[in-house]
């Protein structure tokens, strides 16, 4: 049976945590809550017959506390390239009600989930320095993790094998990171924190692997 | 190499050291080596220039051994497995150079050698424990360590086993033994190393072990790859320590429900 809906993207991902977030361990978050801001940009991909190729948007989050303690607000942001139907999709996706491991668990989380909201993205997957910025709300920028004595370069990755959020991830720090929305409340600026670059496909059953 | 060749094995070694290389002479020390009774005290060995590159430090393993045993080095091979447990929560990030949980870590690392040579001597099933506690970040160095050897050792093992851990082989050995500060001793032990239920025990000193941390999928743990201790240690299986209590030398830690991995370890000289 064919899926419902899948696509592969590639995603970039900050936080507040220390470099390889605890949460990916089940451990409480470095300062105790959580605060993210991410963004995908669909390879390709499909809604039922909406084709979502190309689709970028960015999800806003943060939490009182862990993911998994609740309580939390989040809004996605969406570059206007995309059509009427692939924003219905995408608001779709990330509402909760059509699975996908993280799409359906973070909504699950979530108390409060503002509405849509357009914005042009800026997009650049660049590995390790990849970065993105959502006009008006915020940026993320990535780059290498160094050994704080020799400064040599991290090149790792943190292999999920039931992960709900990517299941094979570069590890990265992120420089700087920034999200403002006035109707959310949230005027959020990180530096030097968990940051995770990444190539993954995911369907209604969550993260798979990659199409061949 | 350098004038310092002319220094032999012995107990009481001080010798200058010359940091570039041992097989071009140098005329400006960067630093001092002092070895202790065959084991060097690393509280003397930091070079001039402050903290070195990592390659330096696995240099600097091999340049000490050539200075202070005035021998070419034996080649040396080890595989086996690591068990360690710290006290950081799950997921250390320190592995990711990140500052420990607490600010400060303290650590048990079992080396169970499965198949090692040093030289012409065989090191199979032996077993090596380091027992650290570090004021920060581990990267930074200047732990307060304890070495403990497995008593079934023979002295040809012993002597290898000592010339491997106090980094004086140089390789990856090198690198861990560059960032003790402070050795309150080595001793010989029963150790038990249970590879299979990631277990390690010396009775009356420590016990430790490690679960798996269960992720989404129960069968398959939680790994890092590539991390700073790789190729020498990797991949990384993360895991929590059921159980992990440490006392000797005046120094304690339990942490239990705290960070512990295992891995298969590789690691070469020179």
């Amino acid at each position: 049976m064919a899926d419902k809906w899948n696509f592969e993207a590639e995603y970039i991902q900050s936080c507040n945590c220390a470099y390889g977030c605890p949460c990916n361990f089940n451990a409480l978050p470095t300062t105790g809550n959580c605060e993210a801001l991410v963004a995908y940009r669909i390879r390709k991909g499909q809604f039922g017959k909406t084709k979502l190729d190309g689709v970028t948007f960015a999800w806003g989050l943060w939490w009182p506390k862990a993911i998994h303690m609740g309580n939390g607000a989040g809004r996605v942001y969406i570059d206007p390239k995309a059509s009427a139907e692939q924003k219905k999709a995408i608001e779709t996706i990330t509402g909760g009600k059509v699975g996908g491991g993280v799409f359906a668990v973070f909504p699950s989380t979530l108390a409060l989930a503002y509405p849509m909201k357009t914005a042009k993205i800026d997009f650049r997957f660049k590995g390790h320095d990849s970065s993105f910025r959502v006009e008006g709300v915020g940026e993320v920028q990535s780059e290498h993790i160094r050994n704080p004595v020799t400064g040599a370069p991290f090149e790792g990755q943190i292999f999920l094998p039931g992960g709900v959020n990517w299941r094979k991830s570069e590890v990265t720090s992120i420089k700087r990171w920034l999200l403002r929305d006035d109707i959310a409340g949230w005027n959020m600026a990180h530096e030097n924190v968990a940051g995770f670059v990444a190539v993954q496909r995911y369907n209604e059953r969550g993260p798979v692997k990659r199409a061949a | 190499m350098g004038a310092v060749i002319i220094i032999k094995k012995s107990d009481e070694a001080h010798v200058t050291y010359h940091a570039a290389t041992t097989t071009i002479a140098t005329t400006t020390p960067t630093g001092t080596v002092s070895c202790r009774n065959g084991f060097w005290d690393g509280r003397d060995v930091s070079l001039a220039t402050g903290s070195a590159n990592r390659k330096a430090l696995y240099k600097r393993g091999a340049d000490a051994r050539d200075e202070v045993y005035g021998m070419a080095g034996a080649k040396w091979k080890l595989d086996g497995d690591w068990i360690n447990s710290c006290n950081c929560d799950s997921g250390c990030p320190c592995l990711f150079y990140s500052d420990p949980t607490r600010g400060f870590c303290e650590a048990l690392d079992a080396f169970h050698i499965r198949k090692g040579k040093y030289g012409d001597v065989t090191l199979d099933g032996l077993t090596a424990v380091v027992a650290s506690r570090s004021p920060g970040n581990f990267w930074k160095g200047n732990w307060t360590a304890a070495v403990y050897f497995d008593e079934r050792a023979k002295p040809k093992q012993r002597e290898a086993l000592e010339t491997l851990f106090s980094g004086k082989a140089g390789g990856a050995l090198a690198m861990i033994a560059g960032l003790i500060g402070s050795l309150k001793g080595i001793k010989y032990v029963p150790i038990k190393f249970d590879g299979r239920s990631h277990k390690v025990s010396i009775p009356g000193i420590l016990e430790y072990q490690l679960k798996p941390t269960e992720g989404g999928h129960k069968g398959k743990p939680i790994v890092v790859a590539n991390n700073p201790m790789a190729p020498a240690i990797d991949p990384m299986n993360m895991g929590v320590g059921m159980r992990a209590v440490f006392n000797d030398y005046g120094m304690s830690f339990d942490n239990t429900n705290r960070d512990g991995n295992w891995a298969p370890f590789k690691m070469s000289g020179p």
